[in-house]
């Protein structure tokens, strides 16, 4: 009888755990930068860890001088995909495809392919690296997501406020939540704003997501997150 | 993160036909591991590996349920792995201190029998202060 009435009180008790995403991030190297996607280093308990992806998963680059001026940018194959240039400002956007959430596990597949399908989502992923302030890292560039800083990242120091602008297509974005190192800090108000602390040295990740709805059977909806990243003292 | 205990099940027991598979169910401990997306919304449908302490090949393989569960019956206490993981790049892989049927509690398995039954005492307890009062309130 104990037992039984142990179990049942027992049954009450449930704690969730998280399930952890990836990230998508930006990692300078010499005459260009890394595109590098698995658990950004500040943002996995598990430590950092990169994971293979296809170079085809690439959309677009923009590399940006320090006064907003185009510079060319030549992203290369492989694993991870390196990307040649010297940029003040360096936005990627990625595309995995189509997803659907399928009784048997999530799909690479629209929701018009899958059997069984529940909800399906198209799946942007897009990163800014901000590595020298002026006009380029300021305005927005226009495009699908990104975040925009409201001073010079570069120059915080950890307790500092960053203030972020979270825009689509140059428009902002209300009700976004943003994190920071992976843990929500804030949701962005009508003009897109949110006030984000830096709490460390080295590569920052300031990331939100949006949902927006699909046009077309292929999905329910669009999924795009992107990230701002930057980094402070020895990492700079 | 860790997830718990028990699983009041129902007595069960039956027979499937044709090449005579036998089941039983029947009231005991399980560990309930409930996964959820960094929103809130739970990982459903996803493959889901759990090990027992210091195995490599998995004690269960399946799946989570509609509500982003699963739950496994330990066979030794220790601490338990568990993986979670969707084609899509979300998952999970962690530990859950897990006591076998009748074996002694590690420190960080939640509630043990006698703990369980000191927390019942107390909520029936509690109860009976409650409608003490309430009774006491109207008269």
């Amino acid at each position: 009888m104990s037992r039984h009435l142990a179990a049942l009180l027992a049954s009450l008790v449930s704690v969730p755990a998280a399930v952890s995403a990836h990230d998508l991030w930006v990692e300078p190297d010499a005459g260009g930068y890394q595109l590098l996607y698995g658990h950004h280093p500040q943002v996995s308990h598990e430590g950092a860890r990169q994971i293979p992806y296809a170079a085809d998963v690439v959309r677009s680059v923009v590399c940006l001088d320090a006064g907003g001026g185009r510079r060319p940018a030549r992203p290369a194959g492989g694993s991870p995909v390196r990307v040649e240039g010297d940029c003040a400002v360096l936005y990627v956007l990625t595309s995995s495809g189509y997803w659907t959430k399928t009784t048997a596990g999530t799909r690479n597949l629209r929701k018009t392919e899958a059997a069984s399908p529940l909800n399906a989502w198209l799946s942007f992923e897009s990163v800014k690296h901000v590595s020298g302030w002026g006009a380029g890292a300021a305005n927005p560039i226009g495009a699908p997501l990104e975040i925009v800083p409201a001073q010079d990242p570069l120059a915080l120091r950890d307790g500092d406020k960053l203030g972020v602008r979270v825009l689509a297509d140059g428009k902002p974005v209300a009700g976004a939540v943003v994190t920071y190192d992976g843990k929500a800090r804030g949701e962005t108000g009508a003009d897109g704003t949110v006030n984000v602390r830096v709490r460390h040295g080295g590569l920052q990740l300031v990331q939100a997501a949006v949902r927006t709805p699909h046009a077309g059977p292929e999905a329910d909806e669009v999924v795009h997150t992107t990230a701002l990243t930057f980094a402070l003292g020895a990492s700079q | 993160m860790k997830v718990v205990l028990a699983l009041p099940a129902a007595l069960l027991a039956g027979t499937l036909h044709a090449h005579s598979l036998t089941h039983t169910a029947q009231p005991g401990s399980a560990v309930v591991v409930e996964l959820r997306y960094g929103d809130g919304r739970a990982f459903s449908y996803e493959a889901a590996e759990v090990y027992r302490p210091a195995e490599s090949v998995p004690f269960l393989a399946g799946r989570t349920d509609a509500n982003g569960r699963l739950a496994f019956v330990p066979d030794r206490s220790g601490d338990w792995r568990v993986r979670a993981f969707s084609e899509d790049g979300h998952g999970g892989d962690f530990t859950v201190a897990a006591v076998a049927e009748g074996g002694s509690s590690p420190s960080s398995a939640g509630l043990g029998e006698v703990g369980g039954l000191a927390v019942g005492l107390s909520i029936l307890f509690g109860l009976f202060g409650l409608w003490s009062l309430f009774i006491r309130k109207r008269s």
